[in-house]
């Protein structure tokens, strides 16, 4: 299957989820969209050469999906999939928007040129913002709109300079790499423009939330360090500087905002988690982007448990999950940020003590949510029956799977080891 | 065309998309956005080019109204109205307007500087075209971080798709025409989906609202 058809079957299992089941009456089967759009990324395409949106000679709009990429699309299927499963309440609009979001994922993903790219991250976010806005009107929900669709405006405007960027540093590659660092930023709810994420953690729902968290900040954070090492220097430096300061202070930040509240814990971590990977790829070591691979696996596998609330019947799976997250080895929570402090520790002192502090203050955000009592379950939330408890050990094995084989998972999952 | 008409036009586009507003805003900003930015396409890529922002913001209008229409004439069903400001502002003695008009009158310093000291593309001399296309893009974004309603969201994403569609032609020539279809292809989508948003709700206002019962009299003890 070719990516562009891959991309219709994401938009056409949402529209007809969406369609289908509300006639049905049975809105609580809309996880079965992005479960059969993912595992249908296992027949797509794929490219053992990924360019990503800069092979800018010839201004060709094809799409070219590589290992990773796939990967990430199946793999965010399912997580999605299970995310909704284990939601204590759907209203059948959230499979509408993760819909358009997975068909724009692949076309961030599979972009060749960077307008194709930055078009595709609009579409993705204003399909986001609408359904934020329906779902959840406020303050939060209007940010959400505002602050990445700003983003996306910046990615645009930046693929209009990038082709023509040359080595020297001028206004033009300058403002190319100005405008790249904003947008990425942006996107990926790095401090200053990443309040809107937080906001958004409190105050969406996990299903609505997923697609962003789950799809669409993967998708740029992969993309970014395709396209960084590529980029000229005048356009890479700015980028790269950035996404390496920015990205600390974040980690740093959500890190503390995780320990102070409890209720948005989780979310606040992959934030965290979001911020280190993106810092790493601005240190511009190898080790940077298999650790990227591995922190997002490793999301892929905690959210649907920990994103949701917490629920009467599945006490055990998430404390095992929170332990999961937790940087010690044969932990998956590990394997991920190790690499990337490899990342750091190679960029040099300066660099790596934040990132240390970062993950140890991760790492106590998980002992405390382990140790604690836990968070009693909102007083509207129905307890989890027996499927969501299976679907919950399901999803405690893989994670604890992937502790113990990363580097085989890793392979399997997104090519590289 | 001289550049100087060029920026002109960039301009007036440019300053009905912010200023407008309304159930119609959406497809009137596009529409003017499109008009705007003809010329300065076809300043580098001719004919073809000059199609892709003028096709897309007259795609946008017709789109918009299709939708709108469509949504009126189906069944009603519930939902959001895109022209309701999710988030009520206080009152001030400057609304919404003004401050998207001052924006309009800073975006004019700002897309000069960029068409002033930023070459897009092989042109050196484009200046008027650099500078429609950045002005145009300054109030999307003026737009955006203004928004407060779903509508206003719609009409800045259908903006800034025509500036980058032709901020791409202006970089790659007339051999750049399918790339920037799809970022101007925004705004169509835009459109549609706005109008279909209002629409339904126009249908809601419209649905006769059924007679009360009376109450019956309660009889005598």
């Amino acid at each position: 299957m070719s990516p562009i058809a891959y991309a219709g079957v994401w938009g056409g299992c949402g529209i007809l989820a969406a369609l289908l089941l509300r006639l049905l009456r049975r809105r609580r089967l809309v996880w079965i969209a992005p479960a059969v759009a993912g595992l249908l990324g296992l027949v797509a395409h794929v490219s053992d050469h990924w360019p990503g949106p800069t092979s800018t000679a010839g201004y060709g709009a094809s799409l070219v999906l590589g290992h990773p990429a796939a990967g990430l699309l199946v793999g965010a299927g399912v997580a999605l999939a299970a995310t909704m499963l284990l939601s204590p309440r759907l209203d059948g609009g959230e499979v509408v928007a993760a819909g358009f979001v997975g068909a724009a994922a692949v076309v961030v993903l599979g972009a060749t040129v960077p307008i194709i790219w930055s078009v595709a991250v609009a579409a993705a976010v204003a399909a986001l913002g609408a359904r934020w806005i329906a779902a959840a009107p406020g303050r939060a929900a209007l940010a959400g709109g505002r602050i990445p669709g700003i983003g996306a405006a910046a990615l645009l405007a930046a693929a209009a300079f990038l082709p023509g960027a040359g080595p020297a540093i001028d206004t033009r590659t300058a403002l190319a790499g100005g405008l790249l660092a904003g947008g990425v930023c942006a996107e990926l709810a790095l401090v200053p423009l990443g309040g809107w994420a937080a906001a958004a953690v409190s105050a969406v729902r996990a299903a609505d939330l997923a697609p962003w968290l789950l799809l669409l900040a993967p998708a740029v954070l992969f993309t970014t360090g395709i396209l960084l090492p590529q980029l000229p220097a005048g356009s890479r430096t700015p980028l790269a500087n950035s996404l390496l300061g920015l990205g600390l202070v974040t980690a740093l930040y959500s890190g503390v905002q995780a320990l102070r509240d409890r209720q948005s814990a989780y979310g606040r971590v992959v934030i965290a988690d979001l911020a280190l990977a993106a810092a790493a790829l601005g240190t511009l070591h190898s080790p940077a982007r298999l650790g990227g691979y591995l922190i997002v696996l490793t999301h892929l596998c905690a959210a649907p448990l920990l994103l949701n609330p917490a629920r009467a019947g599945l006490e055990r799976q998430r404390r095992l999950a929170w332990l999961a997250l937790a940087s010690l080895p044969p932990l998956p929570g590990f394997w991920g940020r190790f690499l990337v402090l490899q990342a750091f520790f190679l960029g040099g002192n300066r660099e790596s003590l934040p990132a240390y502090l970062a993950v140890a203050l991760l790492t106590a955000v998980a002992i405390r949510a382990l140790a604690g009592r836990g968070l009693p379950p909102p007083p509207d939330t129905p307890p989890a029956g027996r499927a969501p408890q299976v679907v919950g050990w399901l999803v405690v094995a893989a994670l604890f799977g992937l502790g113990l084989a990363p580097e085989p998972i890793a392979r399997a999952v997104f090519g590289v080891g | 065309m001289s550049q100087q008409l060029i920026a002109t036009l960039g301009f007036f586009g440019g300053l009905v998309a912010a200023m407008v507003d309304g159930r119609r805003s959406v497809n009137i900003a596009a529409l003017a956005a499109g008009l705007g930015l003809a010329a300065a396409a076809a300043s580098v890529g001719g004919g073809p080019a000059a199609l892709v922002p003028l096709l897309a913001g007259v795609a946008a209008a017709l789109l918009g109204w299709l939708a709108l229409r469509a949504a009126t004439a189906m069944r009603w069903v519930p939902g959001l109205d895109p022209t309701v400001p999710v988030v009520a502002p206080p009152a001030a003695l400057f609304g919404p307007r003004s401050i998207r008009a001052l924006g309009a009158a800073l975006a004019l310093p700002a897309a000069s500087w960029v068409s002033l000291n930023v070459q897009v593309g092989g042109v050196a001399t484009a200046h008027g075209a650099i500078f429609a296309t950045a002005y145009v893009w300054f109030v999307g974004c003026m737009r955006l971080l203004r928004a407060r309603a779903l509508d206003d969201l719609a009409a800045a994403a259908a903006v800034i798709g025509i500036a980058a569609a032709t901020g791409w032609i202006l970089e790659a020539g007339p051999g750049a025409i399918p790339e920037a279809s799809a970022a101007a292809g925004l705004a169509p989508v835009a459109a549609a989906a706005a109008g279909w948003l209002v629409g339904r709700h126009r249908r809601t206002l419209r649905r006769p609202t059924a007679p009360q019962p009376e109450p019956e009299p309660e009889a005598a003890a």
